[in-house]
């Protein structure tokens, strides 16, 4: 029993003696970061989780959980502008499709550098308020890529230009489409709704405003509303394959209103 | 006579009657169903009575029985008769607790059957009466054992095992699903496309071979009290590290049994590394509250050139609290 508490003692003062050590933070702090840089460069199978494990779990252990905190922002950040410059010079339609294949990658790196912070996230995270570390990956992903200046209007613009081709009859990718919308969706209700549904439904207004105005020089009531159910149809449809649900009976209150409210008056007295 | 004998089978009593004659009162011997010993007796007086009780012992003193049952008589021979009681559900200590009254006279050979539906012992001092006959949780207590006992057989015979764990002073092989289902960082470690998935091997450099298998002991379900209270320091590193939230409250339970004037500082250094808010207090009270402080002068200069900053704070404060000035 005595020997068990001296063997045990032992091992505590040689834990100690490695804290002691003024350079540990930093050395595991380096085969962190070289472990993050393996992640995003599709390298990490040669990773030992338990050892990442291990040295995160110290570092927090130890109260160096500032430092590995704020060197998991400063590394992610570093990764997701190198990957902001790649999409950047992206041509014609590889463009949302390189988003979409870093918006997985990033993914999943995420949640391997989650699971192996794992213990910050529940102990440090928790006890500073921070924000836990999944959120942040989103939120880093949003602040550098979706809202980066060269992206941002390029993006929307993108998504909206498919639409209305889709509109006029054109062949669009729609998988691809809801998964870069699902991405908008993710990254919060918010982001989707500021981001894309507000625009996309301005667009879709001034859309069937010149539609409708077409319609209404060229035929008579009956065949304008035949022509005006169409697009209700459609666009419910387009909601089921790659928006968000709850856009529904925004969409069709937006077609409803350009197609027949705004022309009730010319309607009636055809 | 000889007719006094009760068959049974399962939970049904049979009583063969050869000859009811002249006499009014007969007692069978007794008959052995779940814990008690019963007696069924028959009357004639202007009705047929028949009584169902338990055999005066300490059995049905102690644990009196809570009966569900059913009584049927009937009749042997070509015109067959029954009577068949209500379902009677009660508490039967004596001889008056169950009377039933047949409305006809039975002559000559004729049968009785008890039929338990349920049997339960009354508490003597209240609360719920506890069932004699397995029950859910029996079958669920059953199932417990020989799954523990499938438990230490994989992780004692090695049987299917599918990952080897190579600690700082040997190897153990072990179950990636057991791993995973009781730790959340080993489910990780095997979800992930990274070496641990690959090799399956995992090196915990931090942990002696004996320590390790304590803790695979304990996940595996058969820790001895000893095997625990011998490793129970670097059990609790392991279950803080790879959160295994019950192994750690067991260990910060048991580190607050035995804090003494020789280990308290060592205790208060593990309770702030690890979060034990309970064992830190204790320990804190044990140097303050209860002055043992003074036993150990030596040591608390040591300690005090180690220790965390907040750490100190946190006795200085517990020093101010207790030390009140008049």
């Amino acid at each position: 029993m005595s020997n068990q508490k001296k063997r045990n003692f032992q091992i505590e003062a040689f834990k100690q003696r490695v804290v002691v050590d003024p350079k540990y933070a930093d050395k595991t702090w380096k085969i962190l970061e070289h472990a993050i840089h393996e992640i995003y460069n599709h390298n990490a199978s040669g990773l030992s989780f338990e050892e990442l494990y291990r040295n995160a779990y110290n570092m927090v252990l130890h109260k160096y959980g500032d430092k590995l905190y704020n060197g998991l922002v400063t590394t992610m950040t570093f990764h997701l502008k190198e990957i902001c410059k790649s999409i950047e010079e992206a041509h014609g339609g590889a463009f949302l499709e390189l988003i979409n294949r870093k918006w997985n990658h990033h993914n999943k790196a995420l949640q391997m550098i989650r699971d192996i912070v794992m213990y910050m996230d529940r102990t440090y995270v928790s006890s500073t308020k921070k924000t836990h570390v999944h959120e942040l990956g989103l939120h880093l992903w949003r602040d550098n890529v979706v809202y980066s200046s060269k992206i941002q209007t390029r993006l929307l613009n993108t998504l909206l230009d498919l639409v209305h081709k889709e509109r006029t009859g054109e062949v669009i990718d729609r998988l691809l489409m809801r998964n870069v919308i699902k991405m908008f969706m993710d990254l919060g209700e918010s982001v989707y709704q500021d981001d894309f549904e507000e625009p996309f439904l301005e667009a879709s207004a001034e859309f069937y405003k010149v539609e409708s105005q077409g319609f209404i020089e060229s035929c008579d009531c009956g065949d304008y509303l035949k022509k005006a159910e169409k697009p209700l149809v459609e666009e419910v449809e387009r909601v089921a394959h790659y928006l968000d649900a709850k856009s529904e009976a925004k969409i069709t209150s937006v077609v409803e209103k350009e197609m027949i409210a705004n022309h009730v008056q010319r309607l009636v007295h055809m | 006579m000889g007719d006094t004998k009760v068959e049974t089978i399962s939970r049904l009593a049979q009583w063969r009657i050869e000859n009811f004659g002249p006499c009014s009162f007969k007692k069978s011997d007794p008959f052995k169903v779940g814990i008690w010993n019963w007696h069924l007796s028959i009357e004639r007086n202007r009705y047929l009575s028949v009584r169902l009780f338990p055999e005066l012992s300490r059995v049905s003193k102690e644990q009196p029985p809570v009966a569900k049952f059913v009584l049927r008589v009937s009749n042997v021979g070509p015109n067959r008769r029954f009577y068949i009681s209500p379902v009677y559900e009660k508490l039967l200590r004596t001889t008056d607790d169950c009377v039933w009254h047949v409305d006809s006279s039975f002559h000559g050979r004729f049968t009785i059957d008890v039929e338990f539906l349920d049997l339960k012992i009354c508490p003597l001092n209240g609360g719920e009466a506890s069932p004699v006959w397995p029950t859910d949780s029996t079958m669920q207590s059953i199932s417990t054992q020989t799954t523990l006992k499938c438990l230490s057989r994989m992780l004692e015979e090695s049987i299917l095992t599918d990952v080897i764990i190579h600690t700082a002073d040997g190897t153990l092989s072990a179950h990636k699903a057991i791993l995973s289902a009781s730790s959340t960082v080993f489910k990780s470690m095997f979800h992930h496309d990274l070496k641990e998935k690959e090799s399956s091997t995992i090196h915990i450099d931090d942990m002696s071979r004996e320590s390790c298998m304590a803790l695979l002991s304990y996940l595996y379900g058969n820790i001895t009290q000893e095997e625990f209270w011998k490793h129970r320091l670097a059990l609790l590193g392991a279950a803080n590290k790879y959160d295994i939230t019950d192994l750690k409250a067991a260990c910060e339970e048991s580190l607050m049994e035995d804090i003494n004037s020789s280990n308290v500082l060592e205790r208060l250094q593990e309770a702030w590394l690890y979060q034990l808010e309970k064992l830190k207090k204790g320990c804190l009270m044990y140097l303050f509250d209860f002055g043992k402080i003074y036993d150990v002068r030596e040591e608390i200069s040591n300690f005090f050139r180690q220790a965390d900053r907040e750490l100190m704070l946190e006795m200085f404060q517990e020093v101010l609290s207790v030390w009140k000035p008049v």
